[in-house]
């Protein structure tokens, strides 16, 4: 038996399961391999990423020596390089993050999306197919997405698990998209699928393109803050550790087939969220109360911008007891204290240091 | 010094609860979980109420090198509390193996580990399911311990032996056991609560999900049941009394006050309440209306038990001070805030 072979057995006798998790150095990804990695300890971990801009394996440095845990850097839209993975290591369960996720940027280049998104999806798909051959007990896709491909909703109302789809953003398209392959896959070859659409997640790790660590940063640095339109648009807010329980629980104990929500019960207006920040970042930051909102600019609104999301999760609280646990201003509190004492982190992913991070951790390996 | 207590099973439920009573009477405390059925934030949530999070340590009890390594690494441990384990009655009918497996393997692990480093003192997390359909109420701690009907029921009973039968043959070693009716309520701060994964099998989870619309209807198992409105009684005690029980029962085992080196005590109101009155103090302290519905009868469900806590009021100084009413407030300003409404 050659040395890959030597491997790829000790591998499969030492773990009760094998567990692909694709993009595991971004923002979320990274929250929910921390969990399983240190939750279940039976299982072996492998995060396959591509690091983009938006995945940094620094975000992982604190289970990256755990004998359970593999990097293995990964384009999803390599369709070979993603079969000789799941050959290699016959995995049991995926849980699939990787995609492009900044709606701005699906804007500006949509092209990536749908090669990310929906090709690199159905790549993962294809090669769960052939290395499972029909034999699907004790296995799960798992695919995670987003409430954005429901569309925009009016001042009431709350996006279910029946709710049409209606993606307005090449982004949230590419991703209604990916979950359309995911449940053909499910209904067409039988394959054990699960998906999840979540709202807006927030905490520490997430790549400062977003609205609160943008913000968080830019207070920090005396920046502008920009606000789009008049700031009325309404998001749910997710805390990512409150995802990652649910992800767990939904890898765990979902129906194959089943569609789950996820939310935070927690909606804000963009501009009562940034004045909120501003108030905690006065405090943190020992300046005068009032002092950081002074920041705030106005800025004109993006194209096609949803004015509200929001999504009821008590399907999933009540097959699963799940919960989200802190409270907004905590959380929030929390991800602001994470940014003020992870600086470095913040400059590194900023400046691109994170790719000097991922040589000095992986050339040579 | 600071006396250095372990609390297994501690991001638990009772566990939290008593994490937080441990550290208030100035214990230092680690806790260990393996998380099956709880979030590492937890410890947190204890943090933001004593202002010291105590340290957590995620590891399988079960895992016998790794329990014997946490103990070589931590030294000085005045006694283990020990509460992880599986404890869903229904499931436990399903799981037989996977309940005895890992109710018993983590306790006699504890207890190698209490006999190989020195640990003199253990108290453990039983319950009021011992007695089964007692024939005299309340029960007392000599009424006779009845076949379980359930296997996690049966954990609890062999639980107890283990511990009896190993400090028999262990000088040194001192263990209580507590037997604990039905806790209910949550933490006054509203951070730490109950929890359950999937559909709640106790009462007030269910009462508080229901009445915050995640369930259509609470169902009330018979009305046929040989008391005064034919439902179901039970013994319920806030959460954050039971966790105070554990305390004194720490300090005492600490300080040589047992008795003998193995003692039992029951931990109740000395009060029943039937299903349908709790479900009415509910509804009298939230003015929330209940939507609950009577079916027959689940099986396994025994008609009427409360509590003789007589012992524990005299010889551990404990007594419930939370009434029924104050449990469940706590209990629903609990819920309201897990599951804070949307717009």
């Amino acid at each position: 038996m050659g040395e890959e072979g030597q491997k790829k057995n000790k591998v499969i006798m030492t773990y009760k399961k094998t567990l692909l998790i694709t993009g595991a150095a971004g923002f979320i990804g990274s929250h929910v391999a921390r969990r399983f990695v240190k939750n279940y300890p039976g299982y072996l971990v492998v995060n396959a990423d591509k690091l983009t801009y938006a995945g940094n394996l620094e975000n992982l440095s604190d289970i990256d020596k755990s004998n359970n845990y593999l990097f293995e850097k990964t384009d999803i839209v390599d369709k070979k390089a993603v079969l000789a993975l799941f050959q290699k290591y016959s995995f049991d369960g995926v849980i699939h993050l990787a995609a492009e996720s900044h709606v701005d940027r699906s804007i500006t280049g949509p092209d990536e999306f749908v090669f990310t998104n929906i090709v690199g999806t159905v790549n993962l798909l294809n090669a769960a197919l052939s290395i499972w051959q029909n034999k699907f007990e004790g296995k799960l896709f798992y695919h995670i997405s987003t409430d954005e491909v429901f569309g925009s909703l009016g001042s009431s109302g709350l996006f279910t698990e029946e709710t049409a789809y209606d993606p307005k953003s090449p982004y949230s398209a590419s991703k209604a998209s990916s979950d359309h392959m995911v449940r053909a896959y499910n209904h067409t070859f039988g394959i054990p699928a699960v998906i999840s659409n979540c709202s807006n997640n927030y905490g520490p790790n997430q790549f400062p393109e977003k609205l609160i660590p943008l913000a968080i940063n830019n207070i920090r640095n005396n920046k502008p803050v920009p606000v789009y339109g008049k700031g009325e648009n309404i998001r749910d807010w997710l805390y990512v550790e409150d995802h990652a329980s649910a992800i767990d629980l939904i890898f765990h104990r979902g129906k194959p087939g089943e569609t789950y929500n996820i939310g935070g019960n927690n909606e804000w207006k963009n501009i009562d969220l940034i004045k909120l920040l501003c108030k905690i970042m006065d405090k943190k930051l020992g300046r005068e109360p009032g002092d950081s909102e002074k920041l705030i600019t106005y800025v004109k609104d993006r194209p096609g911008h949803d004015l509200r999301y929001a999504i009821d999760s008590s399907k999933l609280q009540k097959e699963m007891g799940w919960a989200p646990i802190p409270r907004f201003e905590e959380g929030l509190e929390k991800t602001v204290e994470w940014y003020l004492s992870n600086g470095k982190w913040l400059e590194n992913v900023l400046s691109g240091d994170y790719e000097k991070y991922y040589d000095s951790m992986y050339s040579g390996r | 010094m600071k006396k250095k207590i372990v609390v297994t099973g501690g991001t638990g439920y009772i566990g939290s609860h008593t994490a937080v009573e441990l550290m208030n009477e100035g214990y230092e405390v680690i806790l260990i979980d393996n998380l099956y059925n709880s979030e590492a934030g937890v410890a947190d949530r204890i943090g933001d109420i004593t202002g010291k999070k105590p340290r957590l340590e995620i590891f399988d009890l079960c895992k016998r090198k790794k329990v014997n390594s946490f103990f070589k690494e931590n030294k000085n441990i005045s006694a283990i509390i020990h509460f992880a384990a599986y404890k869903a009655v229904g499931e436990s009918v399903n799981k037989p193996l996977e309940y005895y497996r890992n109710n018993l393997v983590s306790l006699m692990n504890l207890l190698d580990a209490m006999k190989e480093f020195n640990i003199p003192a253990m108290v453990f997390s039983s319950s009021c399911t011992v007695y089964g359909q007692p024939e005299k109420l309340p029960v007392n701690e000599e009424a006779p311990i009845q076949p379980a009907v359930s296997p996690y029921g049966n954990t609890k009973q062999i639980g107890e032996e283990i511990i009896r039968d190993t400090l028999a043959a262990c000088k040194g070693l001192n263990a209580i056991s507590l037997r604990y009716f039905n806790p209910i309520g949550a933490h006054p701060s509203g951070l730490i609560g109950e929890l359950p994964r999937g559909v709640p099998e106790n009462l007030v989870p269910f009462i508080t999900q229901t009445a915050m619309g995640l369930r259509d209807e609470l169902k009330v198992f018979g009305n046929d049941y040989d008391t005064p409105d034919g439902s179901c009684i039970r013994d319920y005690l806030h959460v954050v009394d039971l966790a105070k029980a554990h305390v004194i029962a720490v300090k005492r085992l600490i300080e040589g006050k047992n008795k003998k080196n193995y003692e039992v005590f029951n931990l109740g109101t000395g009060k029943g309440v039937s299903v349908l009155e709790a479900i009415k103090s509910f509804e009298r302290v939230t003015g929330t209306k209940l939507n609950y519905r009577i079916t027959g009868r689940r099986a396994g469900d025994i008609e009427k038990i409360w509590a003789d806590a007589a012992y524990a009021n005299k010889e551990l100084g404990w007594k419930t001070v939370n009434t029924l009413d104050d449990s469940m407030k706590s209990a629903w300003e609990w819920e309201k805030k897990v599951r804070k409404k949307t717009k």
